[in-house]
């Protein structure tokens, strides 16, 4: 604990030596008009189904907070949630004006006029620079907490900034500000099991929302969210498919077989290694898109994921080989022959799979089998299980599994097409 | 004081019982006094008692009933030698006063001995070797088998035979068959047939549906399986509850009749498919993953996909228009 006091007094005595930034009681008493918690509940005094924070970026009373603070309106079939903007004593009923399942924002509006907002900033801090978070951690007291800038993310669509802030569930919507007060991003999520790693949308975005509805000045109507999140799930979609296939020049080998190169969105694991028997050898890369579009409570899309493993064989026969392969290949939960497989979830229809042989351009075989089932809510958006099998006659064999969500018919067709087409033998 | 002759239709051959003592029950179970094995006898067919009037022979509501001179009966004094049919047997009642030697015969049917006991021993024995080479082949098709894995080996044959004798045991128990010790034996050679019959069609499964693209030649694996399966163990189960040829005959006809209706609709349902693409010999090829890229291009996989996608958008817009419903119910109920 001393120590840890220590550590504070160096970080004030430090400020006040460089002279530069501002005190966070000052910082507090800038940005605290401007801060709310926003609600959703049924009535006004009624407990709430989620909370977070959001704040003020227009004197109309415009407010910017996360879109997976809000989604239970935006989800409600039955139209019996509201959001409410809760000040000290009293709170105002708040309308959706617009949102972004890719930026996860949203921006609201209420019926009270402010004497000033937040700036939202558009250039971003120079790496290392201070940075602090605003919001309302575990619905507690409003916090300041102070953190580092620590560059830009960028897969696909999905921008991010990483911040060292100890942000906490509660604070998503708050404003992450500079020394001088103005809003750079908004708080967004934080990495479990890991030590103050956060993550802010960019103000930009921000920025963009609010920009949009001062051109065109009409809020989203009720009926049209479904289409509206439908038409941003296809706009991830285009660019991860883009982003895919730029690295198509190079290629990647794992255990004999040639892969298409993974783009730079997602990030990969290997694992090479020999099996308990000593029987065969394994080499695995499995690669995921860290980045996905929060669309409700446990539901996440606009993701996808790639695992290739080439499996050698040392001692087995080749029956044997076939059947680790066969293991390999059935692995999951999802079996090719469970047609009626149901998904237990409200949000997915059921299972429909098959299974096929299919010969790529570079003529190797793969046993193919596949799973799919669409959303209900949305039009032409689908989620893939794909898995595909082949051995060659050299006691090599390769086991191909690949996932993808919030996917349209002819990206799936793009996106199995590009993988498998892309598997060469290399001797 | 009275002497029962019971004559066997096909040999003619007469068995004699002496009735020492009143009442003496007549049936096919072997709480009776009196036991005759015949399909054609109730559980508890008849009683012989006495009354003020005298002795007399009472039907206890049997099935095919008794019957004196032609004559259906429901209790008949017994005045004098009678000659009666009870189902088909026919049966002589004596007053004799001589002492016979044989005083309680069970009366087994000569169906029952026509096979010997070692063909039974080695019908046996052969079925469990077949199970025991199954489950070894399975094994070493696995994994390539090791000194370690013998143990396994072993605990898995073990396991089996153990559920193979409990089946029995508890089949022969059920069993409305007396001779408990014959059935056991049998009992034991049907299941140890069925488990044999079970590996087989995993083996084949397994190996064949996995190389093979047909989905016909697995269906009709499948098929072939379930009905083996099927028609032997619903002869076995009847075997065990109904002593009867005529009404196993009758049940086993319903129940393939049943299972057939099920099996024609799930063969058409197969058939209807219009990739029929059975490739007899290919699905048997030694090195698997050798097809040609023209009869596998990507059309037909993405054909298939496509198909998965209208019947999912069906799904879909079947659950979306119940949900309005469920909408409309919602905000007519809450206003």
């Amino acid at each position: 604990m001393k120590k840890f006091v220590y550590i504070i007094l160096i970080f004030t005595f430090n400020n006040h030596v460089f002279g530069q930034s501002v005190d966070h009681p000052e910082l507090y008493s800038q940005t605290k008009p401007y801060v709310f918690k926003v609600k959703t509940s049924q009535n006004a005094n009624s407990s709430k189904a989620s909370y977070g924070t959001g704040f003020v970026v227009d004197k109309d009373g415009l407010l910017i907070t996360n879109y997976h603070v809000i989604s239970t309106i935006i989800q409600d079939k039955f139209n019996r949630y509201k959001i409410f903007v809760v000040d000290k004593e009293n709170s105002f009923e708040a309308k959706v004006i617009d949102f972004s399942v890719i930026n996860d924002l949203a921006l609201i509006k209420i019926n009270r006029k402010f004497k000033d907002s937040m700036k939202l900033e558009r250039e971003l801090p120079k790496r290392g620079e201070k940075i602090f978070s605003i919001g309302l951690p575990k619905d507690l007291n409003m916090s300041i907490v102070e953190g580092t800038f620590n560059g830009e993310l960028k897969r696909g669509l999905y921008e991010r900034f990483l911040m060292s802030t100890p942000v906490n569930s509660g604070m998503s919507g708050g404003p992450s500000v500079d020394n001088n007060g103005n809003v750079i991003g908004i708080n967004v999520s934080i990495l479990r099991d890991s030590e103050n790693i956060s993550f802010s949308v960019p103000s930009e975005k921000a920025l963009e929302l609010l920009n949009y509805f001062h051109k065109n000045g009409a809020a989203l109507k009720r009926k049209d969210y479904d289409r509206h999140i439908e038409k941003q799930l296809k706009n991830i979609e285009k660019s991860l498919l883009k982003s895919m296939k730029t690295n198509l020049s190079k290629s990647k080998v794992v255990g004999g077989f040639e892969i298409a190169a993974p783009s730079k969105d997602v990030k990969c694991w290997t694992a090479n290694d020999k099996s308990r028997k000593n029987t065969f050898k394994f080499y695995k890369q499995s690669c995921r898109l860290k980045s996905s579009a929060f669309i409700q409570r446990r539901l996440y899309s606009g993701t996808y994921k790639l695992s290739y493993t080439a499996l050698h064989n040392i001692k087995r026969n080749k029956l044997q080989f076939s059947s680790i392969i066969k293991s390999y290949l059935n692995s999951n939960s999802l079996k090719p022959n469970d047609h009626n497989l149901q998904t237990f979830r409200e949000e997915l229809t059921k299972y429909s799979c098959d299974e096929d042989i299919w010969v790529n351009d570079n003529n190797i075989s793969f046993k193919v089998t596949y799973c799919l089932s669409t959303y209900l809510r949305y039009k032409n958006i689908y989620r893939l299980f794909f898995k595909a099998a082949t051995i060659n006659n050299k006691n090599k064999g390769l086991v191909v599994k690949l996932s993808a969500d919030g996917f349209t018919k002819n990206g799936i067709f793009d996106f199995i097409k590009y993988h498998l087409n892309n598997i060469k033998s290399v001797n | 004081m009275l002497i029962i002759k019971i004559i066997d239709k096909n040999t003619k051959r007469e068995k004699i019982h002496k009735v020492e003592s009143l009442p003496c029950t007549i049936g096919r179970s072997i709480k009776n006094t009196i036991i005759i094995e015949d399909d054609s006898i109730s559980a508890l067919h008849a009683v012989i008692n006495t009354d003020s009037n005298g002795i007399y022979l009472k039907d206890i509501k049997s099935t095919n009933g008794i019957s004196v001179n032609d004559v259906n009966i429901d209790q008949h004094y017994i005045h004098e030698n009678t000659t009666c049919t009870f189902g088909v047997v026919d049966v002589d009642i004596i007053f004799d006063e001589e002492i016979l030697e044989e005083t309680r015969v069970i009366d087994i049917p000569e169906e029952l001995f026509k096979r010997s006991s070692n063909d039974k021993k080695r019908n046996t024995i052969i079925s469990m070797l077949v199970i025991s080479l199954f489950i070894f082949i399975n094994q070493y098709l696995s994994a390539p088998l090791r000194k370690e894995d013998i143990p396994e080996f072993v605990s898995e044959l073990f396991t089996s035979y153990c559920i193979l004798g409990g089946f029995s045991l508890l089949s022969a128990v059920i069993s409305k068959v007396h001779s408990k010790k014959y059935k056991l034996m049998s009992f034991f050679e049907t299941f140890s047939i069925l488990i044999a019959v079970f590996y087989i069609y995993d083996l084949l499964d397994s190996y064949v549906s996995f190389y093979s693209n047909s989905r016909v030649f697995s269906s009709l694996l499948e098929f072939i399986f379930l009905t083996v399966v099927l028609c032997f163990s619903s002869f076995t189960i009847l075997t065990i509850f109904f002593r009867s040829q005529h009404k196993k005959t009758i049940y086993f006809f319903i129940g393939t009749c049943y299972f057939g209706f099920i099996m024609f609709f799930y063969i058409s349902t197969i058939f209807n498919e219009k990739d029929l693409k059975f490739k007899f010999i290919s699905s048997f090829e030694y090195s698997p993953f050798s097809y040609k890229k023209s009869d596998y291009p990507f059309k037909t996989i993405k054909s298939k996909i496509t198909k998965s996608f209208e019947e999912l958008d069906e799904f879909r817009i079947k659950k979306n228009d119940q949900q309005a419903i469920e909408l409309d119910e919602y905000q007519n109920a809450n206003p």
